[in-house]
């Protein structure tokens, strides 16, 4: 096991090499990421104005809501983080004209990386270092956890039932979480695509 | 040890931060008493042997304020519900 913590992310196989890997891992990159964080008995004003504007509702439960471009993660009551395509607009101040005053828009750009991960023993994995429940009676495609990774703070949420997760984790500590799930990974097989750009 | 956020749902002790006990509040500072009953408020708490009101804080979840009411004697936790609604009411006074 000593070997895993010197597993180097980039993509190929790494791991069990034999069959098919147990765990297929993308990172997807160039997306715009924001806080929204509604001011203080504002949040049915913020989530109204973000439907009319966005055709997504800022969810009031652990779920994701996905409009035309942009989707809103839960991230706490009154809070949500906002996922959107790259662009030469300030994904912050297109943001901010919605909201106006009832919510604070902070542009948290670059600070995160996102992953996707699938794959036969996905869920083995995970269950390595994530201690809720992901069997799908008690997490599904939508769900959002706001919780810790191998001790890390992560947002993770279901986008298919295969199941396909999505993780989030703050930039600076990916190097720490990889080697985690590299170790986590190695015993059914992972494999690592090149990097994607992030599509809803 | 397990704490039902009353946001994010059942999750291990280990996401949350322990703030003390919750039944405590902020005496006026411009009563006769108001430096013993500062001293009572800041550093006296009570043992209790049994159910107990607390604050927990979920740092590894939703960021949200809980009071939560745990026997002491075995960790049995009876439930949990939002800060803010216990202590809203305090605020508007």
């Amino acid at each position: 096991m000593a070997d895993a913590l010197h597993f180097t992310y980039s993509p190929g196989r790494l791991g069990r090499r034999e069959g098919a890997p147990g765990l297929v891992l993308q990172e997807l990159t160039q997306f715009a990421l924001a806080s929204v964080i509604a001011r203080k008995g504002q949040a049915a004003q913020a989530v109204g104005a973000a439907q009319r504007a966005f055709g997504a509702s800022p969810p009031t439960t652990p779920t994701i809501a996905a409009g035309s471009d942009i989707a809103f993660v839960w991230s706490g009551p009154g809070h949500w983080l906002a996922l959107g395509p790259q662009s030469t607009e300030s994904f912050e101040a297109r943001l901010g004209t919605v909201f106006g005053t009832h919510a604070s828009v902070f542009d948290q750009s670059g600070s995160r990386v996102l992953l996707e991960l699938r794959g036969p023993r996905v869920r083995d994995v995970l269950a390595k270092g994530v201690s809720i429940d992901l069997h799908p009676r008690a997490f599904r495609t939508g769900d959002v956890a706001v919780t810790t990774a191998s001790h890390l703070a992560v947002h993770l949420w279901q986008v298919a039932d295969e199941p396909v997760y999505r993780l989030l984790v703050v930039r600076t500590w990916f190097d720490s979480l990889w080697r985690w799930l590299a170790a986590s990974a190695a015993e059914y097989g992972c494999e690592v695509m090149a990097p994607t750009p992030y599509t809803l | 040890m397990r704490i039902p956020c009353p946001h994010c749902g059942p999750r291990t002790h280990e996401e949350f931060t322990y703030y003390g006990d919750a039944t405590v509040r902020r005496p006026s500072a411009t009563g006769p008493d108001a430096e013993a009953a500062f001293y009572d408020y800041v550093y006296t708490r009570d043992n209790p042997c049994g159910l107990h009101r607390e604050l927990w804080f979920h740092q590894g979840g939703c960021h949200e304020w809980l009071v939560v009411e745990r026997d002491t004697r075995n960790h049995d936790i009876k439930g949990a519900v939002p800060a803010r609604s216990v202590f809203s009411a305090d605020d508007a006074t």
